[in-house]
This record gives structure tokens, sequence and C-alpha cells, in this order.
């Protein structure tokens, strides 16, 4: 796969000195030039860690990193040509946001006649023509993120690297910066790492997710994949709501899952024996309790129902067990707690996960 | 006693205080203004007459000078080195930097009488006293402590991160320094230089006993004439060293805010 | 906020950072603190030569040279006699300064700790104005006509006393204003209430209290006094001898190294000694404040 080779990862491990865990346990990664890759996962998982040995700020313990073919494992920070944004912004508080931006500009010996004109030029990339003589410190947190992006970009950097750059700010405004961001990146085709702990922003911009925990990349792909498909019960559980049913699966593919008897499930490839299946809500079908109850459905009772606005969850009791569903509002009535149902779904939306 | 009176007392106690503590200051200030070859108390006259002097005096403004010279000197290598060693403690993770830290905090403990001894006897076979390096090099390890508490502080304050996106940015280590770091810690550098400046131009004792024929800074000078020959212009030259330090203080108090830098 | 931890260069870079500073202290302090201590051990030729040897002859003489005692002696009474009365005066204005809400807060505290940046000569040639015969203080009662024989203020024991509680008032205080931060208003306004009367809330509620800050700032005082060269000096006129003032005379007059070096081993000790005390008698004050 020729393409699949401006971002290489090999065996990527580090581990600190005094500690016997790894913070990042040998992770292998590799991106195409031009995407944007998610690294998500709860704090802790060595995400950020993983993006600063990118960078260069922490040295690895073991492995490789390559970019562009060319292997940087060993080249100090400063000679690495990438561009990186960070959770606090990181401005330079005795510069205005035209020095900021020049910065990388100044140290790469570019003329001043040059310089004006790529600050001018990002500046307006970023929306932020008018703050090139502002200080620092009378910007509003998104104005500020989108001048560490534009100092970032400015330098034409060989990576763009974000560490948690919207976790600073309020949700409304991380919203429209996701998307700004994203635009940004697709625009000037540069290609990018980032790390979230927000699976609504890891799916909605990357091209690529790396799902980590406990240093280790669980599941790898893009984000549809990792929604349907996710691989292991951390994946499956850490993003999205899923229903997991525990149980054993036979031989002849059919789980046997506690409380709730014999469940046909989709075809898979992982062995015999206990394993964990998972359900998303949304592929809960939900009806009222008939007296006949339909084949392959299972009898339950409402325990509580919850309305957002565009979708209603429920908590169903089957057998003892509690099963989650969700689906949009649109057309439906509200079924009140207590209310008798049936609830069924596609034994092919049941996936049975590895760990 | 009722509340209002024992405030009143109370008031009055921290008033009396207060004027104890100010009294030699204002009368060296009274002083310094009269121009009788002997110490008298009121003065009779008033004349800047003393003041003139002072700066007629060879002893004193040679020994102005070696102040200024000696001061600069030490306050430039204090902050010198520690710059240098602040950065070590502060972004280089070793084990024992609170031990090495505390050793560079230590000499305020000592006493300056054994300190200044102990300069004499190792510094006197070695040909430094009466002179300027060895003044400039006994001075530094007086400021030395002041300098690295302001300069710790401003430099564990300072956010990181900045230096980390100067580093990707292409920034080597002393391009960073230069225009990063080192405007970030800018105020703890300055209020290290302050006061160590004062501290060596008002050190007396160790002064005292590394110096020599050729070398006497100002307080020495002032010492000896104190006992010998002590006329207004002694006081007028105290109370020049008083304005001069007072001068210094504001300084430090608009930069910093006194409180702060003293703790 | 700062970024993640982690060592980001290796050890060398450090070291190169650290070894001026280390390399200077290590020259003109270390080095010359251990030089006294051999020096103390030498022998001292008469007529001003030192013999390299290893003797116990200097701390001989210091201990059983009733001059010596004497001045010991007299250091260490200072000490005490200064850091008792400063701690004295400087009570009610620390207590004063940390409980006031008057906007001349600021001013104030600085007008209390300013004086401590001026020249230790300089303050004390003031105070050999003011106490001197012709000084302030006699002029004053002179003109009072209270006494027609000037007050000895000048030239002992007392002016020196008076002198270095002065000099030493800024430290007491702020050694005090730091350690008086326990000090809860509320307290004593609940001991009031359980029905204490004025000097009771004091000796059993604010005095315990205070006594930490109030042993730092003893402490403190103590170790500057018997280390006072200055105003001994000065205002002593030659009377009052005091370890510093020895060991400059031993060491620069009478070229005797070896008995200036064991004179300032006397005062190291000493100096350890008060340490020691403060740590022990620190912590039974701190177990008292904190109602053990």
């Amino acid at each position: 796969m020729a393409d699949d080779s401006y971002l290489r990862i090999h065996g990527l491990n580090k581990t600190y000195p005094g500690t016997r865990k790894p913070a990042v346990a040998g992770i292998d990664l590799s991106l195409a030039q031009g995407e944007l890759l998610a690294l998500l996962g709860p704090s802790g998982c060595g995400k950020t860690t993983t993006l600063r040995m990118i960078a260069g700020l922490v040295e690895p313990t073991a492995g490789r990193i390559e970019v562009a073919g060319r292997d940087v494992t060993r080249v100090p920070v400063h000679k690495r040509g990438m561009g990186m944004v960070f959770q606090s912004f990181a401005l330079f508080p005795h510069l205005d946001v035209a020095e900021n931006v020049a910065f990388g500009l100044r140290l790469r010996r570019i003329g001043s006649a040059e310089r004006r004109r790529r600050v001018a030029e990002v500046l307006e990339r970023v929306e932020l023509s008018d703050f090139a003589r502002r200080r620092v410190a009378q910007l509003s947190g998104g104005q500020q993120q989108r001048v560490a992006l534009a100092r970032a970009l400015v330098v034409d950097p060989t990576l763009l690297l974000l560490d948690e750059p919207l976790s600073a700010l309020d949700a409304k405004l991380r919203e429209s910066l996701r998307t700004q961001i994203r635009e940004i990146q697709q625009a000037s085709g540069t290609t990018s790492v980032f790390v979230t702990h927000d699976q609504d922003e890891a799916l909605s911009m990357a091209d690529k997710v790396a799902v980590m925990h406990e240093g280790a990349v669980v599941q790898f792909g893009p984000p549809e994949e990792i929604y349907q498909a996710p691989a292991t019960v951390f994946a499956a559980t850490f993003i999205g709501r899923a229903n997991l049913f525990t149980g054993t699966l036979g031989q002849d593919g059919v789980l046997d899952a506690d409380g709730l008897g014999r469940i046909p499930v989709a075809p898979t490839t992982v062995a015999p024996g206990k394993v964990s299946a998972m359900l998303r809500p949304q592929l809960v079908h939900v009806r009222e309790g008939a007296d006949t109850p339909q084949d392959g459905a299972f009898p339950g009772t409402v325990v509580s129902t919850s309305y957002t606005g565009d979708l209603i969850s429920y908590r169903i009791d089957v057998s003892g067990r509690t099963v989650d569903a969700e689906r949009s509002s649109a057309g439906a009535t509200i079924l009140a707690p207590g209310t008798p149902v049936e609830v069924s779904w596609d034994a092919a939306d049941v996936r049975v996960l590895e760990g | 006693m009722t509340g209002w009176a024992s405030r009143a007392a109370n008031r009055t106690v921290v008033g009396l205080v207060l004027l104890f503590l100010w009294t030699p200051i204002v009368v060296v200030f009274v002083v310094s203004f009269d121009t009788s070859t002997f110490l008298r108390f009121p003065p009779r006259e008033f004349s800047f007459a003393p003041y003139v002097e002072v700066f007629q005096t060879a002893e004193f403004s040679r020994g102005l000078w070696i102040s200024l010279v000696v001061a600069a000197g030490s306050t430039l290598l204090a902050i010198t080195v520690s710059t240098a060693a602040a950065l070590a403690l502060h972004r280089h993770r070793f084990r024992g930097s609170g031990i090495v830290q505390g050793f560079f905090v230590s000499p305020l403990l000592v006493p300056h009488i054994v300190l200044a001894l102990a300069l004499l006897l190792l510094f006197s076979p070695l040909g430094l006293t009466d002179g300027y390096t060895g003044l400039i090099l006994a001075h530094l390890v007086l400021c030395i402590p002041y300098a690295i508490r302001t300069i710790s502080v401003s430099l564990s304050t300072a956010d990181t991160a900045c230096e980390d996106a100067a580093r990707v940015l292409g920034a080597n280590g002393w391009a960073t320094f230069r225009r990063v770091t080192f405007p970030l810690i800018r105020p703890g550098v300055v209020a290290g230089a302050v006061m160590s400046f004062l501290v060596s131009f008002d050190e007396a004792v160790i002064s005292l006993f590394l110096s020599g024929y050729y070398v006497k800074p100002l307080p020495v000078a002032l010492l000896e004439h104190v006992e010998t020959q002590a006329g207004p212009e002694v006081a007028a030259l105290s109370v020049l060293l008083i304005l001069f330090s007072i001068a210094i203080m504001l300084l430090l108090e608009r930069m910093t805010g006194l409180r702060r830098s003293l703790r | 906020m700062t970024s993640p931890a982690g060592p980001r260069r290796r050890p060398p870079a450090a070291l190169g950072l650290l070894l001026p500073g280390v390399a200077a202290l290590i020259f003109a302090y270390v080095l010359p603190m251990v030089w006294v201590g051999r020096m103390s051990v030498n022998r001292y030729v008469d007529g001003g030569g030192i013999e390299q040897t290893i003797t116990g002859e200097s701390f001989a003489e210091i201990v059983t040279d009733p001059y010596y005692l004497q001045v010991a002696g007299t250091t260490v009474w200072l000490g005490v006699v200064v850091a008792a009365l400063t701690v004295l005066v400087a009570y009610p204005l620390a207590m004063f300064l940390v409980r006031t809400e008057s906007r001349f807060k600021g001013l104030l505290t600085m007008l209390a700790i300013a004086p401590m940046l001026v020249s230790s000569v300089a303050r004390t040639y003031g105070w050999v104005i003011v106490l001197g015969n012709q000084g302030l203080v006699n002029s004053f009662l002179r003109a009072l006509g209270v006494s027609e024989r000037p007050l000895q203020l000048s030239n002992n024991f007392t002016g020196v006393v008076i002198a270095l509680v002065q000099i030493f008032l800024p430290y007491a205080v702020l050694a005090m204003t730091s350690g008086f931060g326990r000090l809860d208003r509320n307290v004593e306004q609940a001991a009031a209430s359980l029905g204490a009367s004025r000097r009771q809330v004091f000796t059993r509620v604010t005095l315990p209290l205070t006594l930490p800050g109030v042993l730092t700032g003893a402490l403190l005082v103590f170790v500057l006094a018997i280390s006072a060269y200055v105003t001994p000096r000065l205002m002593g006129g030659g009377r009052v001898v005091v370890l510093a003032t020895e060991i400059y005379d031993q060491a620069t007059n009478r070229l005797n190294w070896p008995l200036a070096a064991s004179l300032s081993v006397v005062l190291i000790v000493i100096f350890g000694v008060a340490m020691a005390g403060y740590q022990a008698l620190q912590r039974r004050a701190e177990r008292k404040a904190s109602g053990q």
C-alpha cells in the first residue's frame, strides 16, 4: 500500500524510569498524506505521550517514527519542521499576534517582506486579519486557539499536531471551531494528528481514529468502522452507548446470553467460549406489548424514559436484565414507564467482541 | 479598659515602636545639614556644605566607585549563575535537586563574621585580598541566594508549554531561552538583580576583612571615618546611602511588590 | 498550566548549567569554611607565624582563659537580651500589622520593614548621634532640666542593646507576621464569649497560638545578634567585646589566625545549640498551638 506511507509509527514504546508499566506500550500506526488522525481515549491512556513523542518533546524508549520516508526518531525537536497546537494555547505573552505567528518564520530567517505576506495570508485563513497587532491577553479563548493554529500552519509543517486543542473552550465554541479546524486542515492538505478524549470530536473530524487504552491501540480505522464494529468491550463502551451481553458462544455461532437465553449473533471470527457482545441502542426496536409475542422478540417493561428533543431513550427491563433502546422522536409516541413492551433486533447487529 | 481606650493605647504603642524604628535615620538626616566639626544635637546651622564635602573627600568618592563596580560585578555574575542553576533545577529533572537548591540558598544561614574570617584565611595566601576579584567573588556568594530565589519562582510559574511551542517551531536551546524563557522570567531576574545590588552595596563586615589599601568599598570607608573623625560629612554620606537604598527599594516595590520579593 | 512531566534532556546539560554556581560556591564558601576548621587546629607562633599542625591549643586557651569565657558570655547574654527585647517590642507591631484593616496597611508594613534595606553602618551611626553624650536623648533631658549629668547610653552595653534592637526589629516583625498566620480572630471572640477576660484571652488563646511565630523571630534575632560586628564596635566604644569584635581583632591586629578561627567555631557551636533549642521549643509550641 504505497499510499499509507506519509506517517509511519512502528513499535513506539515509552516506559518512564522507575515504573514497570509502560505509558505507551508498542504502538503501530500509519497515515496517508493529507489525512487527519485522532488519538482517542480516556486520560492516562498514553495518547498525549504518543503525540509528544511524534513531536520530539519526549524521547521514546523503543520504536521508530517515519515522516515522508525519513526516520525522525532521533532527530531533535527543533529540526523536525512540525507544527503543534497546545491545549493551553501556549501563545507567547510578550509578543503580539503577528509576532507570535511570525515566530517560526523568523527562526527560519525568512525575510521581513515575505514574513509579512505569509502572516497576513494565514491570519486571513483563520479569520483574524484585524487582530494582527493585538496583545495575546486581549484575545478570547477561541481567538487564541486560532492564533495558535495560524502559528503552527504558517511554517508549512510536515505534520500538524494538536494536543486536545478544544478542551479549554466551552461547548458551543468547541463545535464551531471543530468544523473550522477541519476545513482549514483539509484546505491546506496538511497531514495531522490530534489528541482528544471527546469521541464526538474524534468521530466527526478524523479520517482515521486510533482508540487507545492503557498505552495500547485497541482499535484503528475510519470512524464508521470504530463506531459500528468496535473490536473490544472498551472500544464499544467508550464510544457511543452500547448494550453489553455476556455469555457463552456456542460452536453453532449462537450466544447463550446470561438472563436472555439463546440469541443469534452476527458471524464472527471470535472463538467459542465466554464472550461479550454488543448491540447499539439505536438498533433495538421497541413495540407496545401485544398478546401474541412476535417471533424472536423479548417481552419486557419500560423502567424509565428520557426525552431529549431529537431522541427518546428507553431503559427496559427484560427478564431481569436492562436493555437500552433509542429512537428518533419523529412520529413516535412516548411510552410511559411501566408499559409492557416487546424488544427485538436483527441478529446481524449483535457483534461479538474480543477482550 | 474599654474597647476604645485599649484600641487607642494599642495604636500609641505601635506609633512609638515605629518612631523608635525611624529615629536614628531621621536624626542622621537632620544632622547632615549642620556644619560643626563635631557632633551636636540639635544642630545649629543649616547648609549643604557637608554634602559637598562628601563628594570632595577622595576616600568617599573612591569608595563609592569601588562599591558600585563590585556591586555591579557581583550582581551580573549572580544573576547569570543563578539563572543557569535555576534552569538546571526547574527544567531538568534529577534526583537531589532539592538538596542542590538548599545548597545554593544556604549562605544566608552563615553569620557574616564567620564568612568574613573564612574568606580572609583562604584569600590572603592566594593574594585575593585588597582586590576587586576577591571582593566580587565574596559578594557573589552573598547575592546568589537572593537571586536564585526570585528567579526560581519566576521559572517555576512560567508556562513550559510556551517553551515547547518554541522548540517545535524550530528554536534550539539557546534560541528558546533568549526569545521565550528569558522574557517570561524577566521580572524574577530583575528583582533578583536589585536585591543582589543592594546586598553587595551595603555589605560592611566581609568587605572590611577583605579590603586593604587599594580597594576599600564605601561602607568600610564610612566605618573607619565614623570612628576617627565623626562629623556632619559622615552624616551626609549616611543619608546618601540611606536615600540610595530607599530609591532602590521603591524601584523594587514598583516592579514586583515588596512583600513578595522579601519572602 | 505546565506540560506533562518527563525528563527532556540528558543530565550532562543540567550539570553544565549548575557548574559555574557550584564552582563559585565551593571556592568562595565551602572551601573557606572548611579552612576555618582547619585553621582552628593550627598553632600560633608568637610574632605572627602559623604552624601547620593539629593541636587543640587555641580551643584550650578559649576554655581556660577567663577573658575569652567572658567574651563568649557577653556575646550570648547580648543575644538573649536583644532577642527578648526585640521580640517584646515587635510583638504589638506585628500583631497590629496582621490584624489591621486600615487602608494604610501596606504603607505601614513597608515602614516597618524598609529599614532592613538600609546599611547597618548608616543606622548604627544614627544611634551614635542619638545616644551619645551630646546626642539627642541627653540634649532633650538637659533641656527639660531633668538631669545635669549625661545618661551613659553610649559606649557601653546598653547602647549596643538599644541599637541592635532597632536594627533587628524589622527582621523580627517580618518573621512574626508570617508566623502569625495561624491566628484566627474568631477563636479569640469565641473565648471572650465563653467568659474569658481580656487578659485571659491573651494568655490562654492569643499567646499560645502566636508562640511559634514569636520563637522564630526570637531565634532569628538571637543569631543575628551574636554575630553582630559593626554595632558592637561603633556603639561599644571599645568597651563591649563580643566574639565578632574579638575575631576581628585577633585576625587583623594580632594575626593570631588559629585563635580567630577557634573563636569562629565557638560562635558556630553557639549557633548550633540555639538552633537545636529552637527546634525543641518549636515542636512543643506547635503541639500546644494545634491543641495536643
